[in-house]
């Protein structure tokens, strides 16, 4: 349930941003705040979220791909 | 890791190369998912990217066949995840073929 749910966050969050990409201006840092939270179901939705969002807005993450390179990895390694 | 994959195949080829140095991370990934609880979730991240970029492991199509035989060796294994193994393999070497024909052990 909990991964519908963070699907459907992204896929909305997705549709909305790739029409216009400032209309949701708090979203990525409501992302990088679940990557922050120490409670690890909170990195789980985060990358729930990120993984349906990509496929619809890719560009809006564009400039932190360096950060997206460290959560990546440090997931990757966990 | 499917996170990871949506990511790497909307991205250009230029910014690939830059995760590349993840892929041997992704590798351990698969394995220790297969190996503790003969969890597919890894093998079906890795198939989707071998079919929508192969290229991105060309590099490490060394470490992928030591993957994928590792995983072929493991005791107890399902049927799901040896057919899948299988899969993976018979669906790069359709897309590589230039790689398998350097390395014909692989087959």
């Amino acid at each position: 349930m909990k991964k519908h749910i963070a699907d459907t966050i992204g896929e909305v969050a997705g549709t909305i941003i790739s029409a216009k990409d400032d209309a949701w201006p708090e979203f990525r840092t409501n992302v990088w705040n679940l990557f922050k939270d120490a409670n690890i179901n909170s990195v789980f939705a985060g990358f729930y979220i990120l993984e349906s969002f990509l496929t619809f807005a890719p560009d809006h993450f564009k400039e932190y791909t360096n950060d997206l390179y460290a959560l990546f990895k440090l997931g990757l390694e966990h | 890791m499917k996170c990871f994959v949506s990511y790497l195949e909307v991205l250009e080829i230029k910014g690939q190369a830059n995760f590349q140095s993840l892929i041997i991370s992704m590798f351990e990934a698969v394995y220790v998912l297969v190996q503790k609880d003969n969890n597919e979730e890894g093998l079906e991240a890795l198939s989707e990217m071998l079919e929508v970029e192969p290229r991105f492991f060309k590099k490490n199509f060394k470490e992928l066949l030591e993957l994928l035989t590792k995983i072929f060796r493991l005791p107890n294994i399902e049927g799901g995840v040896r057919r899948m193994t299988t899969e993976i393999l018979v669906d790069y070497a359709e897309k590589s073929p230039a790689l398998f024909r350097k390395r014909k052990e692989a087959l």
